[in-house]
């Protein structure tokens, strides 16, 4: 009895022996049947920008603000000083009533998803009104905007450069700009795209007469690579009384070596001058 | 329980522990999420490994298209003239290359005749559409069509895709040049030509794709992206305009059929910042946006469709995508920086 049991208990442990061999050789060879695929994780992937859009960007009382990104449970988290935003900030809920001028940043965050990159948006204080404005050099016959008057009709465009609030360039652009009366104004703000994928570049240069008075000013420096693009600005100093002014703004003469446009000239798009 | 029954469950366990590495990842716990992008019937994982290949001997520089041919052999089409054709099997390994003189390669498609395999290449640069057999030999070359009298000069024909019907007859899409929709012959004599630069319903903005819907046997017809109006359009065999498929937002390259469902690439989203915005696109067989990996939840609003966009980071410029047998997705990518095609597994 105890000597069969002994035997049994042998055998049983031979068995198991080779049940657990067994095991192992067959999760080996399933292992090596079907290769694991290392797939994207979640948590090496940007959030694309959330979307904002204001109903104006000028401001006479108040704009209302929207940011978006349809991803579920995404937060998105805004500033209104500047910085750049973080979970600390301000959350969005709803949209937005504003009242100050500025620069609104907002960035999206999710807990699966690399937070995105920041959206900002400019608002200005509504400028002074210009009355007329006379055209030295014509806006080229694709990118015509609202005509005329589409660089003073107090109405930005959006990033795409057929909306029709863009002027377009592919030479230097030259106006003349009349107020109804003799205006104190303080500075010129001009507002261009900066879409260099699609040769749309910063301007080279810009030369503003007042009252007798030649006043010039360099842009930037010229970019050395591709950049999302961009609504950009660049604000000149006046201070003086007026009631005329001519603004002269170069396109790029010659598009830097990186570029697959080189040497070429650049366009120029604008959408708004500004005065304050 | 006795000793015996638990020292055998208790092997059993700890061997369970010891074989999951082995495994890789598959029962790892942690941070880990794959990530799973599209809708509804349509999900996908993501493999960015794929097909990837040394790029000092089997570079590319766009890849523009993508086919399965009859052998479930991937065909990869790139306009780099060092190995214009790259072929690989299913688990992205490297089959073999040909070509060498295909700067502008740009359109693929592959044609079964009597069981054998062809592919139509279409060159931009060299403003031709060239047949070939699967493995590189020339069989004819086709011009712009002159006698049209649509097109003052060669130069001027840029076509970027073709379709082919069951009698061989097969149509080119001009989507950088005039704009044109040519329909030949087998032998590639020209039938008809219709379409052209315009905003008119029979008209395009950038003809970028074409494809031969016959999932209605009784009516079947042609389907044509109008990339840079963000539209889709039906037009019969003969040419005659007949809808309009609107595709808010989304760029869309050319229309592939893979059984019921028609699948995009979408090259970018119409109003993001970033250029790099592509996503995939695809639709059901009453050619409804059911899935958009990539981006945002299609949704349609009195029968509209609201605008999509990229909502994730992870396509650039998706150029084509190739749906094999298995219903797993490859996606070529223009202007990505040189890489090589992604495969997407479905879930």
């Amino acid at each position: 009895m105890e000597l069969g049991s002994n035997v049994s208990y042998k055998i049983n442990a031979c068995m198991r022996f080779i049940k657990i061999l067994c095991a192992i050789i067959f999760i080996l060879f399933s292992c090596k049947e079907q290769p694991q695929i290392d797939f994207l994780q979640q948590n090496s992937i940007r959030l694309a920008q959330p979307r904002v859009i204001a109903n104006k960007t000028f401001i006479e009382s108040f704009v209302t603000i929207e940011a978006n990104l349809k991803v579920e449970n995404v937060i998105i988290h805004y500033t209104s000083n500047g910085d750049e935003p973080s979970l600390k900030s301000s959350k969005y809920k709803q949209p937005i009533q504003v009242s100050n001028p500025g620069v609104y940043k907002f960035k999206a965050f999710h807990r699966d998803w690399k937070p995105s990159e920041v959206t900002s948006l400019t608002l200005f204080k509504k400028g002074i009104s210009a009355d007329t404005i006379l055209w030295h050099t014509k806006a080229s016959e694709k990118y015509k905007g609202q005509g005329d008057n589409t660089v003073i009709n107090q109405t930005k465009a959006g990033l795409n450069f057929t909306d029709n609030q863009w002027l377009g360039f592919d030479t230097t652009a030259i106006a003349t700009v009349k107020f109804k009366e003799k205006t104190h104004v303080k500075s010129i703000t001009i507002s261009y795209l900066n879409d260099v994928s699609s040769w749309i570049f910063p301007p080279e240069s810009i030369i503003i007469f007042v009252n007798n008075d030649t006043k010039k000013e360099d842009i930037i420096k010229p970019l050395s690579q591709i950049i999302d693009k961009k609504n950009e600005t660049i604000n000149i100093p006046i201070g003086a009384k007026i009631k005329s002014i001519k603004i002269q703004v170069n396109n790029l003469q010659s598009i830097p070596e990186w570029h697959e446009g080189k040497g070429q000239k650049a366009w120029l798009f604008m959408d708004e001058f500004i005065f304050n | 329980m006795s000793r015996r029954q638990f020292l055998k469950q208790s092997s059993l366990f700890s061997l369970g522990i010891l074989a999951y590495p082995m495994c890789g990842n598959a029962l790892e716990f942690g941070s880990k999420k794959d990530v799973i992008i599209g809708h509804n019937s349509h999900r996908y994982k993501v493999d960015m490994n794929w097909g990837n290949l040394d790029a000092q001997k089997t570079p590319v520089k766009d890849c523009h298209e993508m086919v399965q041919d009859s052998k479930g052999r991937i065909v990869l089409l790139t306009n780099h003239t060092k190995n214009n054709i790259i072929i690989y099997d299913k688990s992205g390994k490297l089959i073999t290359t040909w070509g060498t003189n295909y700067p502008g390669a740009h359109g693929l498609t592959l044609v079964k005749e009597n069981g054998e395999d062809f592919l139509l290449i279409t060159d931009y640069d060299r403003h031709q559409v060239i047949k070939t057999t699967i493995d590189g030999k020339v069989i004819f070359e086709i011009d712009y069509p002159a006698d049209t009298g649509k097109y003052n000069n060669k130069q001027a024909f840029k076509p970027t895709e073709t379709t082919v019907l069951e009698n061989g007859d097969f149509y080119v899409a001009d989507g950088y040049g005039n704009q044109y929709i040519t329909h030949y012959n087998h032998k590639g004599e020209l039938l008809n030509i219709f379409g052209g630069r315009g905003t008119e319903n029979g008209q395009f903005l950038n003809a970028h794709g074409i494809c031969y819907d016959n999932r209605d046997k009784k009516n079947a017809s042609l389907l044509i992206s109008a990339r840079e109006m963000n539209v889709l359009k039906r037009f019969d065999l003969k040419g005659n305009y007949v809808e309009s498929i609107p595709v808010p937002g989304a760029l869309i390259c050319r229309p592939v059929i893979h059984k019921n469902d028609i699948y995009f690439a979408v090259l970018k989203s119409k109003n993001a910042p970033n250029s790099d915005s592509g996503f995939l696109l695809i639709m059901n067989e009453k050619n409804e946006v059911v899935s958009c990996p990539g981006a945002t939840l299609p949704e349609y609003k009195n029968n509209t469709l609201e605008e999509l966009y990229q909502t994730v980071r992870l396509f650039q410029h998706p150029h084509d995508v190739c749906v094999d047998d298995d219903e797993n997705m490859y996606v070529a990518q223009w202007n990505s920086g040189q890489t090589y095609p992604i495969k997407l597994t479905r879930v």
